[in-house]
């Protein structure tokens, strides 16, 4: 059966308080702490960060703590401008981008945990290990039977247009960590990323394998386990829609019958 | 080949069976439990044999079938779903999806027995 408690070494304990001596505007971090090497519970750390030397956004508050505080917070990240998705966390109660969700944006202390539901490498740094396996599952490149073109494969403005609100995913795991039936499920359903991209190749005016590819998500569990919660678009740093591509999956499937 | 008309048609496997089965059921029984509140409605107060007499009326009796069959099926595929979602060991799993067949089975059959006895008076 589905677990609904935590087990007992994963309750996380009050840890130590980092305060900020001598600011003006101070700034409490909550932050969620483990490691695999001390065989500890996790712990949440406070840090205080004086917002006058920081950056607005909560990545530079994270950025500024590991260089000048603590040097063993460990968290991803890479881009610092929303297009990686190497920084994906919950941050306030809500998966997001560290480096495009702003400090202003959240009235008291700033609550930070990796994202839900993922076994924890270490700190923020969730294991996506079976994310990306799901990923690759959907074969995400173009597949084609007809002979190639000498030049490129062409498609009209109006069937580009069909991709728009797909390709902008940067796989930064928010939706599909957001979701309660990827949390109950997650081996076996592919959650709203992996069909996402699903969609993005079976509404591709240039791809050929639409039967193959429909064929591979006719299962109860890697598409049906979806049942329109919507925490994926609600969560979607980049503004995506993934429970509209599912439904879209779903009718296709409904209209191939 | 892109979404709608397009689409290359092929089997339909129990998954997507499964999804139309609950969508239709579902719209087929916003007008049925509209017509079941009503004639609850109408019977309330009633006596024996005024119900029995509304209920041997054909229309009315295939209309209670209909409802049946509707809520029942409707009823095997979303408790089936919630199984799948939250019941992870593989025994439980297929016991559990078994005994919601054979539970709707059962009382599908036997409350279509009885509008039938009504209906014809066997």
């Amino acid at each position: 059966m589905v677990q609904f408690n935590l087990p007992k070494n994963s309750r996380p304990t009050e840890g130590k308080t980092f305060k900020a001596e001598g600011a003006t505007r101070v700034k409490r971090f909550r932050i969620y702490r483990w490691s695999p090497d001390d065989n500890q519970n996790p712990r949440i750390d406070t840090y205080e960060v004086d917002l006058d030397k920081c950056g607005p956004m909560v990545l530079d508050a994270l950025i500024k703590i590991k260089n000048e505080v603590d040097q063993t917070l460990t968290f991803r990240r890479s881009c610092r401008e929303g297009i990686c998705g190497s920084c994906a966390m919950n941050i306030d109660g809500a998966n997001t981008l560290a480096c495009t969700k702003g400090i202003a944006e959240i009235k008291g202390d700033v609550a930070i945990y990796p994202l839900p539901h993922m076994p924890v490498v270490k700190d923020l740094v969730p294991d996506l290990t079976t994310f990306y396996a799901q990923h690759a599952s959907i074969e995400p490149w173009l597949q084609t039977k007809t002979e190639e073109p000498k030049k490129e494969w062409l498609q009209t403005h109006e069937d580009r247009e069909k991709l728009d609100g797909l390709y902008e995913c940067i796989l930064c795991a928010c939706c599909s960590t957001s979701c309660p039936s990827y949390w109950w499920n997650g081996d076996r359903y592919l959650g709203p990323a992996a069909l996402l991209q699903a969609y993005r190749w079976l509404a591709d005016s240039r791809d050929q394998n639409t039967t193959e590819r429909l064929d591979f998500l006719e299962d109860p569990f890697k598409l049906y386990r979806c049942h329109t919660i919507m925490n994926c678009a609600k969560t979607c740093p980049k503004g995506l829609n993934p429970a509209k591509a599912i439904a879209e999956i779903k009718q296709m499937m409904v209209e191939r019958a | 080949m892109a979404a709608s008309s397009s689409t290359p048609r092929g089997p339909m496997k129990s998954a997507t069976r499964d999804f139309r089965r609950q969508r239709t059921t579902a719209l087929a029984l916003i007008p049925l439990a509209l017509f079941l509140i009503a004639l609850l409605l109408a019977l309330s107060g009633a006596d024996y044999e005024t119900a029995r007499h509304y209920l041997g009326n054909p229309i009315v009796s295939f209309l209670v079938i209909l409802t049946i069959v509707s809520a029942v099926l409707h009823m095997r595929v979303g408790m089936g779903e919630v199984i799948e979602d939250y019941v992870h060991g593989r025994f439980f799993h297929v016991l559990a999806l078994t005994a919601n067949i054979l539970f709707c089975v059962a009382v599908g059959l036997a409350s279509i027995y009885a509008a039938l006895k009504i209906l014809i008076g066997f």
